[in-house]
């Protein structure tokens, strides 16, 4: 699959380049490729790297976003009794992407007035201002960065201000990277084309991500029908056990 | 023993939330000790008055344990219970095997328990019954108590119970070993299933895959034990056990003294 996006990545200026070059006096635009606007997620599924390529029509800088559906997080505060550490409160947050990377050509700041950059929802510190914490605490900002921290730790928030390449100001390609535990569902990639502080141009494109085959039917059904999962799923753990235990004994 | 009492923390080690940790840990023992309650069955080891007795027990224990523990989990409190459930637990279990193996390494005799010839206070209970296989008659209200504690162990630590049915049945109630052995054996494979399955149905707690993979680990682990522990001196090899349990108590308290180095902690919610 990337070879085939380097492959597209290398053909490109073929196709696009005469297009460009006439379009150059026209609307700016910018053209998007991704290797591959699926991903499937397996039990095996340990993260992803996602090859994004486009040409411009102008010169200007790139910048890439990658915005998961929303997701929910249970977080647990810790509370200090004599000697003891002990689990203290537990406030689910949700409402918020579960996996978010902005990726850019040079420092999102540099490129953008920051009015600009909160429309977009590019600023680090609006990603959490619609969440909604149940129970409400009594410092939100803590739990906030609490959840920020955690999510930019397990890779599913990235900020990359030299993520993007630009090639003689026409080509732009960037590696997106998925974490291995992410939301399911139809992720929005946006590519913006910036020019002295304003957006010329942008695309837009969804990328599904799904869970597939045997996985899926699995989390289905022990989602939905959990009792009869139970089951189930017992009576093979047992007939499992039973079945190679003979096998073995009569080996042995 | 089923070894859960080792299986669960080590998951919760791995970073396998506890809730998750307990169910799959009771769901895979299931698996693995199908065969040797069935081999048991065969052999006539089964008190099937006994264990149907202890089963009305621990089913009762099972279902209150797991709803305790869903109630428990949604207030956030369900690891911390846990891990006061295992330092204690584990902690005694690895003291007394520790002092039991060090006396066996030393050579010294094993103390007898003094023999109790009279009346025990088990006889002085309402409900007496006759169990023809144990040889035994006792209350009703024993295996019935008995029962219910292993099955809130069950549904709240990921054991079989093992470590607390034996004992009592072998000291208290003095059944007959292979009686005992095959007996609990039979019901703790029962009793796991109904908190498997209570488990999955209430608390969404059992990994499908990581149940898999722990009872085939569970399974070809054995085999693999059981010629390596034939080539190995059993004192050895039970002081080597007790030293793990005892590391793995330690590992857990520890875990509720040393400040965390965050005080917030995430999890992903499906």
């Amino acid at each position: 699959m990337r070879l085939f996006g380097l492959l597209t990545l290398l053909l490109l200026p073929a196709f696009v380049l005469p297009i460009a070059a006439r379009a150059a006096t026209a609307a700016p635009s910018l053209v998007l490729g991704t290797g591959n606007d699926k991903v499937d997620v397996t039990s095996r599924f340990r993260g992803r790297d996602l090859l994004i390529f486009g040409a411009l029509s102008h010169p200007g800088q790139v910048i890439v976003v990658l915005r998961s559906p929303d997701a929910a997080v249970a977080v647990t505060q810790k509370n200090q009794m004599g000697p003891l550490w002990i689990t203290g409160q537990k406030v689910t947050v949700s409402h918020f992407p579960g996996v978010l990377q902005i990726l850019s050509s040079r420092p999102l700041e540099q490129i953008l007035p920051a009015a600009e950059r909160t429309r977009l929802g590019l600023d680090p510190e609006s990603i959490l201002k619609d969440a909604k914490y149940e129970p409400l605490p009594k410092d939100a900002a803590a739990w906030r960065a609490a959840v920020l921290a955690a999510k930019e730790k397990q890779g599913a928030y990235r900020l990359n201000p030299a993520g993007v390449r630009i090639q003689d100001g026409r080509l732009f390609s960037a590696h997106l990277q998925l974490p291995a535990s992410l939301p399911l569902g139809s992720y929005d990639l946006d590519v913006y084309l910036v020019n002295q502080g304003k957006v010329l141009a942008q695309s837009h494109q969804t990328i599904d991500v799904q869970q597939v085959g045997v996985e899926e039917w699995i989390a289905k059904y022990a989602d939905q029908q959990p009792w009869l999962y139970g089951v189930v799923l017992t009576l093979l753990l047992a007939s499992l056990g039973l079945g190679l235990g003979i096998v073995m004994q009569r080996k042995s | 023993m089923g070894g859960g009492f080792l299986i669960t923390p080590l998951l919760i080690f791995v970073g396998v939330p506890p809730l998750i940790a307990v169910g799959t840990g009771a769901a895979q023992i299931v698996g693995a000790s199908a065969i040797g309650s069935y081999s048991h069955w065969r052999m006539g080891n089964v008190d099937m008055r006994m264990a149907l007795v202890l089963l009305i027990g621990s089913w009762s224990g099972g279902l209150l344990g797991v709803h305790v523990a869903k109630i428990l989990e949604r207030s956030g409190h369900f690891g911390l219970v846990v891990t006061f459930l295992y330092v204690g637990l584990l902690g005694f279990i690895g003291i007394s095997m520790l002092i039991e193996a060090l006396t066996a390494v030393r050579g010294k005799k094993k103390a007898k328990p003094a023999k109790e010839k009279g009346s025990s206070w088990t006889d002085r209970l309402p409900w007496q019954m006759n169990f023809p296989v144990s040889d035994l008659r006792t209350s009703l209200l024993v295996p019935l108590g008995l029962g219910i504690a292993v099955g809130i162990l069950t549904a709240l630590m990921g054991v079989g119970g093992g470590f607390v049915m034996v004992p009592i049945m072998l000291y208290v109630l003095k059944m007959p070993t292979k009686v005992v052995i095959g007996t609990s054996l039979f019901q703790l494979l029962f009793t796991t299933a109904e908190v498997g399955i209570l488990q999955a149905g209430m608390n969404h707690a059992v990994d499908p895959y990581l149940a898999l993979a722990l009872v085939l680990g569970s399974i070809f682990g054995t085999q693999f034990g059981a010629r390596l522990g034939a080539r190995m001196p059993g004192e050895q090899l039970r002081l080597v056990l007790a030293l793990v349990v005892v590391a793995v108590a330690v590992k857990m308290g520890l875990g509720l003294v040393i400040p965390p180095e965050n005080v917030f902690q995430v999890v992903q919610v499906l």
